[in-house]
């Protein structure tokens, strides 16, 4: 069995064809009904519920159906198409319009409860082989794991330099080009881990030259790609790769750093009507053990970083409000 | 049964008039099925470039969803002399000399052209049809460029959008010679908002319109023709996932398949006895052998990438085989009756354009144009390199990932000499030939 032709896809027709088409509406009720029984169970602090919607979602949207998650490229193409191709503009904003209205409603469930790259990472950083790697933010620098996070990034250098198309268009490797800036950050704080929370603020950067080369017509690719659509697409592979590695060593690396949608979504924080606040004074020990992303502070939460994974309120440091 | 026989006879005049020139490539893709495949027999694999056509005019600008620089050119006999048509983003359509890449004319449309002209004989008239962006088709005397006639398929307004074309065909329906296109329309006023992608045919001598059928809201590839059991039939895929079947007679739907993904690769068709497979390829790289009949799935395979290439069809001792290529960087081929893999060429980047199949020094041959700049020519039996050309770089800086529209290459026979013409995206149509004379 070929790469290419690995197929783990179940449904490969449409459930509900809109007009007919191979566009599917089915996905897109299925992240509204995730997106709602997930706020619905964060507000009502049924925390235990995140696992099972973590993994319906993993298993939905990597398992059994196709749907391209780029939610930023598709709310772009999607207002480009509009009176021009209907059944375009359903597809492009099926994936945009629910995670901003819910997360107006719920806040940032998507990220903390729904998102497959985010659980991901998540099983990543808990594997318990790998755990000695995990840099510790707290501590100076561990010089031991930056070697290992270094000899890693080569790794992938020469990895996208292999398999790097001929003509080296940038279009192709955007992907890549992402992770990579993701291994590079993440080798940064395995050296200075008091850079972190200043580092985070690269994630507005990013969002700003996502929508630059989108707007450019630059078809710009995620880590995701090669999950959600089963495709062999060599960036979207070594993106991948680095956001798992980085993700052994760093927890949520993808989302504290680099994510798009989350810094999207992280600058609506102000709109979102659920709201996490933090009740306790904390020690950085306590944070790191805490907060996957570091979004708790010694006082208070830094709202565009979180993810609303609930760990706070579950340890009962934080309190679910709304606003 | 006198009717019947009235389509047999108009059916096997237009079949007479198509091959009637051997080694011609009259539209997209050599014939009405889509089967890009020629009998034109290279003397020799040693290929050299015999001519490069740059046209003057050069458009520094890359629209979303536009040509890269050219469509496939069509190769045919005019008056004797062999002429190469070529619709240029640039809104021309050129005919060159296929003996020297002179310009014999050129007719400028109103918007570019993205989709192959078709060549064909009308009434002892040799004539071109292409469909511009300008949501025209024209009809051109092939000697000289004049215009026949013009059929406008929406009227323009301040609101309406380029029409995004396909490369036309001309089959006999009910004893008439027609020429069937689609075109997607979009006028973009709120008030009277249009999406249409239409099925036309047309007199093909006059323009008059036969009948046309909207059979989809976005747009459509271009149509293959086939008979099935006396009827004629179009096969038509469109880019929201769909595969029809449809009555060439008026246009009635016989069958719809939706598949998984978008479609951006044209329909083939394989007959074999009562069999009749129809090929279409997928955005998520699945690729589907329809039953021409009803349209259920025969086989369907899932590969690393996009299928945005048309399905290359040839038959090679006794067994069938299809040809095509993948966004995952790899030209496939596989037996047409079950869609087990035959072989694969990795390149080093997209496979976006179509196969195209032929011999040199009889054996067969496959020629395919990859995003790494090169031309292939690979064995059509065991995959292996015959040999490569570098065919340029891309004239713009970047490309739209995703974009359709790239150009194949087109295998003729100029005065017996075999050569094959690709126009690429650096902005010149290259003509390799080898030497000595066809077979």
């Amino acid at each position: 069995m070929n790469l290419e032709n690995l197929s783990w896809k179940i449904i490969e027709r449409p459930l509900l064809p809109i007009e007919g088409s191979s566009v599917d509406a089915f996905p897109f009720l299925a992240l509204a009904a995730l997106l709602f029984l997930s706020g619905c169970a964060l507000k009502n602090k049924k925390l235990g519920l995140r696992a099972i919607s973590q993994s319906i979602s993993f298993i939905f949207f990597i398992f059994a159906v196709h749907r391209c998650f780029g939610a930023i490229r598709g709310w772009i193409y999607g207002i480009q198409e509009i009176a021009g191709n209907d059944i375009g503009v359903f597809y492009n904003l099926l994936v945009f319009v629910p995670l901003v209205s819910f997360s107006v409603i719920f806040g940032r469930v998507f990220c903390g409860w729904v998102c497959p790259l985010g659980a991901l990472q998540e099983l990543a950083f808990r594997m318990p082989v790998l755990k000695k790697l995990q840099v510790n933010l707290s501590l100076r620098a561990q010089r031991l794991k930056f070697i290992v996070l270094a000899f890693l990034f080569i790794f992938t250098v020469f990895l996208l330099f292999k398999l790097r198309p001929k003509t080296f268009f940038f279009v192709e490797n955007i992907a890549a080009f992402w992770g990579l800036c993701l291994m590079l950050l993440t080798l940064i704080v395995a050296w200075k881990p008091h850079l972190d929370s200043r580092l985070k603020k690269i994630r507005s950067l990013s969002l700003i030259l996502w929508i630059g080369l989108i707007i450019m017509d630059v078809y710009v690719t995620d880590p995701w790609c090669v999950l959600y659509g089963n495709v062999v697409d060599y960036s979207s592979i070594i993106s991948l790769l680095a956001v798992l590695v980085s993700a052994i060593f760093i927890s949520m690396p993808w989302c504290r750093y680099m994510c798009p949608v989350g810094s999207f979504l992280g600058k609506m924080a102000g709109v979102m009507r659920l709201e996490i606040r933090q009740k306790i004074d904390l020690s950085p020990e306590k944070i790191s053990q805490l907060c996957p992303v570091e979004a708790l502070g010694k006082s208070s939460i830094d709202r565009s970083s979180c993810l609303y994974c609930a760990r706070c309120i579950q340890a009962k440091v934080s309190e679910i409000e709304e606003s | 049964m006198f009717f019947r026989a009235l389509i047999f006879f108009t059916a096997f005049l237009l079949a007479c008039c198509s091959y009637a020139y051997a080694g011609e490539w009259p539209r997209f893709q050599a014939d009405n099925r889509h089967t890009g495949a020629s009998s034109v027999n290279f003397p020799s694999k040693d290929f050299q470039c015999i001519w490069k056509f740059r046209p003057a005019e050069h458009v520094f600008k890359y629209k979303r969803g536009s040509n890269v620089w050219s469509d496939s050119a069509c190769i045919a006999n005019v008056d004797g002399k062999d002429v190469v048509f070529i619709g240029l983003y640039n809104h021309n359509l050129y005919a060159v000399d296929a003996q020297d890449g002179r310009i014999l004319w050129h007719f400028i449309t109103g918007g570019r052209l993205d989709s192959s002209p078709c060549f064909t004989m009308v009434g002892g008239k040799p004539v071109v049809y292409i469909v511009s962006a300008d949501r025209v088709l024209y009809a051109l005397d092939a000697r000289t460029g004049g215009k026949i006639f013009s059929y406008e398929t929406l009227e323009w307004s301040y609101t309406v959008s380029e029409a995004v074309s396909t490369s036309p065909l001309v089959v006999s329906i009910n004893g008439r010679a027609a020429v069937i296109f689609c075109i997607w329309n979009n006028d973009r006023a709120p008030m009277n908002n249009i999406q249409r992608g239409e099925l036309f045919a047309l007199d093909a001598a006059t323009g008059e319109k036969i009948y046309s059928k909207v059979l989809s809201s976005v747009p459509l590839n271009s149509p293959a023709f086939s008979s099935i059991a006396d009827k004629p039939v179009l096969f038509i895929s469109s880019t929201d996932g769909r595969v029809f079947g449809v009555d060439a007679r008026d246009g009635s739907i016989l069958w719809e398949k939706v598949l998984c993904a978008q479609i951006h690769s044209s329909v083939s068709v394989n007959i074999q006895k009562d069999k009749i497979q129809v090929f279409v390829g997928t955005g998520f790289g699945n690729l589907y052998a329809l039953d021409g009949h009803t349209g259920n799935i025969l086989w369907a395979k899932k590969f690393g990438h996009a299928i945005y290439s048309t399905i290359a069809i040839a038959g090679i001792e006794g067994k069938v085989f299809i040809y095509f290529g993948s966004q995952d960087r790899n030209i496939y081929c596989l037996e047409a009756e079950t869609g087990k893999e035959v072989w694969r060429f990795k390149t080093r980047d997209y496979v976006t354009s179509s196969c195209v199949i032929a011999k040199a020094l009889n054996s067969t041959v496959i020629f395919a144009h990859s995003l790494d700049n090169n031309l292939y020519c690979l064995d059509a039996l065991t995959g292996s390199r015959v040999w490569s050309r570098d065919t340029g770089k891309l004239i713009w800086g970047y490309y739209r990932g995703h974009s359709v529209n790239w150009s194949s290459p087109a295998v003729c026979a100029v005065s017996g000499r075999p050569l094959l013409v690709f126009p690429s995206y650096d902005g010149s149509v290259y003509a390799f030939g080898s030497s000595g004379k066809s077979k």
